[in-house]
């Protein structure tokens, strides 16, 4: 099946600064895509691109084969979802979603179905007549979805739609986002710097850095294995080793067989490790040897910092059986599928 | 206890200006009330029915009415693009576009009349020019006393108010929105009809208001460049009282005039409130976009050139006319106003009207710093209830036409109880009574903007009431004082409808003497009146040149 759209490496610089740097994916119907990047990596510049707010200095994007480079933002029935919402303040909820509809020349009835099928969709029946000032945050954000959802745009573009919102609400409308637009066989594009945001909403994640894509993967592919340590950082990981300084054999016993000639960056992820001596651990497991510095209950887990040679690795353990106290040496099983050999940076 | 404490002193805070509004604006507009319905002490309407039985009255209060809508549509129209130019571009030159906006706000109304008979009258700069060039024998452009000439002064005076109130507002309209609704498949067409505009209504229509208000209280620019064909109220209210000495039908007509100023003020409040509107400040935008296209340039271009010659030509022609006598350059007419001649105007050489204009306003801007503060500090005090009923009340006077404040105190100040007529104290009163809720526009922004928290957590660390008044307060307010301090200092500077009742013939002036050289024939007497102009222009500019400096030298 030959993708829906197509971004082939699309570049934009201001003043002579890259933004996005040669960026190139492809994405399939009805796919969620999520572009993950700390602020300043040029996600939502991409997505603007893609909106055709903005023009690209190099690069095309192909959407169902055709060209997007000479087509008009409002010619390319998109739909997008804006940071702040961008919710007309001068009309209802009702009103605002009716918007998108007016140019499709249907009749004042249909538009009404529409606008009220969107409303439920979303939650909020009872809301059409409301004026924007008088709605939350969380409900503001529901609007703005609705809104562009309404008119069935071919490809919805979302910018940090949940940027706005606490914690508590984040995690609970990133769940309801993607089963709405699951719902509506929707394909889509989400800019966040939220992992946890990105894992709860898509079906792929590219990872974005200075503008260049760094890694597109599933969310459990990323996680599991990401690629280079700046995607590692990225996502949290902290227990970085560079093993041209370290020998993996003075962290090891038995030492992978792998690991034997590695001289590149090794990424230990924190929740591969068990007290040695259970039965959880593999036979084969390496054991790593370490005095703790630092241990907290964080409830579901505990959190381990773990001084090996000069370095501090951080270890989230099952909290049965409970570790050792601090300053006691502990002997830990370490899973070799969490150890992550990562590529050099380009 | 604390709490009554706090509670007298606030009021104390407001006794002065109070005070001073009572005795120098409710009494005389009181005493206009009683002079318009009981001229002779028993109650009679005759005066409103003579109003609306005589048709001369009627047509002047209809050609007020329409010159001001039509002044304020041509400067729409004219203002609206540039207001677009000016919030969404950025383009060399836009700092001077900046300085060249703020010009009418400093201008007096004479000089700007006398700038444009400089320019465009019949023996303008223009015409002059166009006579030498073609060898003609008469003046080509005729706007000496027609509505053109006056409708022209008016979109020179309201063109930068549109640009500065609707093109701060444009430039704070957030982008998304219109890009919204161009995702949502809006046409640009579309989304400026459907999303653009509505957003812009309340600036446009608090813009349109004020020009209105402005147009409809006309008085330099009509008496001047209108001549005696043309009547708004204001100029029928002062040829009723000065010249034709008819006191009651005067006092009538001010009514009529404060009646309509107040519906037209109070409907700019309600307008304004509803959306967040500053005149002085505009909201700026950081993302300004660059010319791109050949159109764009085009745009800008003639834009800002038609901007910078409406603005700049008049005042050019004034400074030039000031130079300019039948044989060449010559400074003969500032020469003149430094000498008394036998048939002088004066009692006294004409430059002294400098040195009393100076010391007016030097003492205005002290008496409405004074009242201004106190009335501004208790109106933002925290938790006030009434505080916007207050606020009216001190702004009632910008509501009120100066000629009528004028008229009101020659009628009252000039007789026991109060006798002040020859004190020199009116002029500053009146001065003072203008200025003063500038003042308070000026005050109220940043004195609402400091948060409590600040005062509080200085008098934790153990700051008394007075320290925090000195050490928080005053110089979180000191730009806004003296942004207030020179706007005080160049309202009475140019100040010219109050001024023209109540300065005394041996001590005028600079606005009233401009007003006197220009009603006698003579090239001399039009000569000194440019060259008056050019110092008034010049002193006032000076004083907000001061201000600028002054405000980024802070900022460092």
């Amino acid at each position: 099946m030959t993708p829906l759209l197509q971004v082939d490496k699309v570049s934009r610089s201001y003043n002579e600064t890259p933004v996005v740097a040669g960026i190139s994916f492809a994405l399939k119907e009805g796919e969620i895509l999520c572009l993950l990047g700390p602020s300043g990596s040029g996600k939502t510049t991409l997505l603007r691109l893609l909106a055709g707010l903005e023009q690209a200095d190099s690069g095309r994007f192909l959407f169902d084969g055709r060209d997007l480079a000479t087509i008009p933002p409002h010619k390319r029935h998109f739909g997008m979802m804006f940071q702040e919402y961008a919710l007309f303040p001068h009309k209802n909820v009702a009103e605002n979603i009716r918007f998108g509809l007016e140019r499709m020349k249907w009749s004042a009835d249909r538009q009404q179905q529409r606008v009220q099928k969107m409303l439920s969709l979303v939650g909020l029946e009872e809301m059409g007549e409301r004026r924007i000032d008088e709605l939350s945050g969380g409900e503001r954000q529901r609007v703005a979805l609705a809104r562009s959802l309404a008119p069935q745009p071919r490809l919805l573009l979302l910018d940090e739609p949940l940027g706005s919102l606490d914690r508590v609400l984040r995690d609970r409308l990133a769940g309801e986002i993607r089963s709405i637009l699951k719902s509506q066989q929707v394909t889509a594009v989400f800019v966040t710097h939220d992992q946890a945001e990105a894992f709860a909403v898509a079906d792929t994640i590219a990872i974005l850095r200075q503008g260049r894509l760094e890694q597109i993967d599933s969310p459990e592919t990323i996680y599991r294995r990401p690629k280079t340590a700046a995607v590692a950082a990225f996502l949290g990981f902290r227990n970085l080793i560079d093993c041209s300084r370290h020998h993996p054999a003075d962290f090891f016993y038995p030492l992978p067989p792998g690991l034997k000639r590695y001289s590149g960056r090794l990424l230990i992820r924190p929740e591969g490790a068990r007290i040695s001596g259970q039965s959880t651990s593999g036979i084969d497991w390496p054991q790593l040897t370490g005095k703790i510095t630092k241990k907290q209950f964080q409830g579901q887990i505990y959190g381990l910092e773990i001084a090996v040679h000069d370095m501090q690795l951080h270890f989230a353990l099952p909290i049965d059986p409970a570790p050792p106290e601090i300053g006691e040496t502990i002997n830990l099983d370490i899973n070799p599928q969490a150890l992550v050999e990562l590529e050099e940076e380009k | 206890m604390i709490v009554q404490q706090q509670k007298t002193k606030g009021w104390l805070l407001l006794a002065a200006p109070l005070l001073f509004l009572s005795l120098f604006y409710f009494y005389p507009l009181l005493k206009i009330f009683s002079l318009s319905f009981f001229p002779d002490g028993s109650w009679t309407n005759s005066g409103l029915v003579r109003f609306f039985s005589t048709p001369t009255y009627l047509r002047i209060l209809w050609f007020t009415c329409w010159q001001a809508a039509l002044s304020t549509l041509l400067t729409l129209i004219v203002a609206l693009p540039g207001a677009y130019i000016y919030a969404h571009y950025s383009f060399p030159g836009k700092g001077l576009v900046r300085v060249l906006t703020t010009i009418p706000f400093v201008l007096p109304t004479v000089v700007t009349a006398t700038a444009f008979r400089a320019l465009l009258g019949d023996g303008g700069l223009v015409n002059t020019l166009l006579m030498n060039l073609f060898h003609l024998q008469g003046p080509p452009i005729h706007l000496n006393q027609s509505i053109a000439f006056f409708l022209l002064a008016h979109v020179f005076y309201n063109y930068a108010l549109v640009m500065r109130i609707v093109g701060g507002y444009w430039a704070g309209l957030a982008p998304e929105l219109q890009q919204a609704a161009s995702m949502l498949g809006a046409s640009p067409c579309r989304v400026f009809t459907k999303i653009t505009l509505p957003l812009l209504m309340p600036a446009i229509g608090s813009a349109a208001l004020l020009i209105f208000i402005f147009c409809f209280t006309s008085f330099g620019v009509v008496l001047i460049l209108g001549g005696p064909k043309f009547a708004t109220l204001e100029v029928e209210i002062y040829r009723q009282a000065i010249h034709l000495f008819n006191l009651p039908m005067a006092a009538t007509l001010s009514l009529i005039q404060i009646l309509m100023n107040f519906f037209l003020m109070w409907l700019h409040a309600r307008l304004s409130q509803r959306a967040d509107l500053s005149w002085f400040e505009g909201g700026g935008s950081e993302k300004l976009k660059p010319a791109r296209t050949r159109w764009d340039v085009f745009w800008i271009t003639a834009n800002m050139g038609f901007m910078g010659i409406l603005l700049l030509a008049p005042l050019l022609a004034l400074v030039i006319r000031s130079f300019l006598g039948d044989h060449g350059w010559t400074p003969a007419y500032y020469l003149a106003l430094f000498t008394q001649q036998t048939d002088s105007l004066f009692f006294v050489p004409p430059a002294s009207a400098i040195f009393n204009s100076i010391g007016f306003a030097l003492a205005t801007m002290g008496l409405a710093l004074l009242l201004g503060l106190s009335a501004a500090a208790f109106i933002a005090l925290p938790k006030k209830t009434g505080a916007a009923l207050w606020d009216a009340l001190i702004m009632l006077p910008l509501a009120t036409s100066a000629v009528t404040l004028g008229f009101g105190y020659i009628i009252t100040l000039n007789k026991p109880p109060l006798n002040l007529r020859n004190s020199g104290l009116l002029v500053i009163f009146a001065h003072t009574l203008v200025a003063f809720p500038f003042v308070i526009r000026c005050l109220l922004p940043s004195l609402r903007r400091i948060p409590t928290a600040l005062r509080e957590a200085a008098a934790l660390l153990g700051a008394s009431p007075l320290q925090i008044k000195l050490s928080i307060d005053l110089p979180l307010i000191s730009k806004a004082l003296m942004g207030g301090a020179v706007f005080a200092f160049a309202i009475s500077m140019g100040e010219f409808g109050a001024s023209t009742f109540v300065t005394r013939p041996q001590t005028p002036t600079l606005p009233v003497a401009i007003f006197r050289f220009l009603s006698r024939p003579g090239e001399l007497n039009y000569g000194q009146a440019m060259a008056m102009s050019v110092i008034l222009m010049l002193v006032t500019s000076l004083a907000f040149f001061l201000l600028e400096k002054l405000q980024t030298a802070g900022r460092r």
